[in-house]
């Protein structure tokens, strides 16, 4: 059943967040659609809004990433940067 | 109904599930996100075009500013339905419910509140203030400045709340918010550039291009956190009280 390449396989093995990711989906979705108590559809919203971020975090997840926020002695023209000998190899690095 | 919705629901997690064979997997650097030349150029040209380190705002508030632009509207557009729905429709809509709850503001609670509403807004002015360099932004600090005044709300009441930010000056500050924002673009528009292009207001303020898209970028984001702060907070008086502004919850 979990030989490599079949469907369960590749579902719940090798791409396991994407099944919770559609699974939290449709959580969220049958709460939005079922439930009368609005509260309740809020959270249902709530839970669907998860999936999407777990969704955007699948599909752009690197490892050894960082956030895309330029680090001081990075910044091409930062003010901060620190004007040492290396700077413009930094430079040439940043940009 | 149920039994459709459940049907309805299965089938969409079917295509879904279908679906996500194609998508890549964990951590792979060549994912169609990663690789796209949109991600690469704003990464490359962040820094050069702009001083701002963020390159979230850099899209949000520069590159994609005219998208921000309007969902501060849409914001502004979603406070105002609301409150004209509620205070609009047939007088005798909803029985008047006279909630003749006698209490008083418990003290520990409104001690506790009068105590920590300061630092939530400070926190909310420095989101705002900082979200060019770290994470934060307009929305963000917006959203907490709202929530203490809310905070007031359900500590003491809505009177309370009101008395320090009237119904009215939540929309004449949410107003305010997107003309801020909109004449910023302008300004840049008649020195000559294009709407929003923040370069050209370097004409008129002594600093380089780059560092008046910076201070542009905290401008607009400073009339994203005006309109969503008010509408954070009309947003909660309007719907706890059914529109009638008096004797919230």
């Amino acid at each position: 059943m979990f030989e490599d390449g079949s469907i369960f396989n590749q579902l719940l093995v090798e791409r396991l967040n994407y099944f919770i990711y559609v699974v939290l989906l449709l959580i969220g979705l049958w709460a939005m659609i079922a439930k009368n108590n609005l509260i309740k559809k809020l959270i249902g919203m709530s839970i669907f809004q998860t999936a999407i971020i777990l969704f955007y975090v699948s599909i752009g997840v690197k490892e050894g990433a960082t956030i895309p926020i330029y680090l001081p002695e990075h910044d091409p023209h930062g003010s901060h940067a620190q004007l040492d000998s290396n700077h413009t190899e930094l430079l040439s690095h940043g940009a | 109904m149920k039994k459709a919705a459940f049907i309805l629901v299965l089938c969409i997690g079917l295509l879904l599930a279908w679906a996500a064979k194609d998508f890549p997997s964990w951590g792979d650097p060549q994912s169609p996100a990663s690789s796209s030349p949109v991600a690469s150029h704003f990464i490359a040209n962040t820094g050069v075009d702009t001083e701002v380190p963020n390159m979230v705002t850099a899209v949000l508030a520069d590159y994609r500013g005219f998208d921000t632009m309007f969902e501060t509207v849409v914001v502004f557009i979603a406070g105002l339905a609301v409150f004209s729905i509620l205070r609009g429709g047939p007088k005798n809509r909803t029985r008047d419910r006279e909630f003749v709850v006698d209490f008083e503001p418990d003290l520990i609670v409104t001690n506790t509140v009068r105590l920590i509403v300061p630092v939530i807004q400070i926190f909310a002015l420095y989101v705002l203030a900082h979200g060019h360099v770290s994470p934060g932004g307009g929305f963000q600090g917006g959203v907490a400045m709202g929530a203490s005044f809310i905070l007031i709300a359900l500590s003491w009441d809505l009177k309370t709340a009101l008395a320090r930010f009237p119904i009215e000056r939540c929309f004449t500050v949410a107003a305010l918010g997107i003309v801020i924002y909109a004449g910023i673009g302008l300004l840049s528009l008649f020195l000559g550039g294009e709407f929003l292009d923040y370069a050209h207001l370097a004409k008129i303020f002594p600093v380089s291009p780059e560092m008046a898209r910076y201070h542009a970028m905290l401008g607009v984001e400073i009339g994203v956190g005006f309109t969503v702060t008010a509408i954070m907070f009309a947003l909660y008086a309007s719907l706890s009280t059914d529109g009638r502004m008096r004797d919230g919850l």
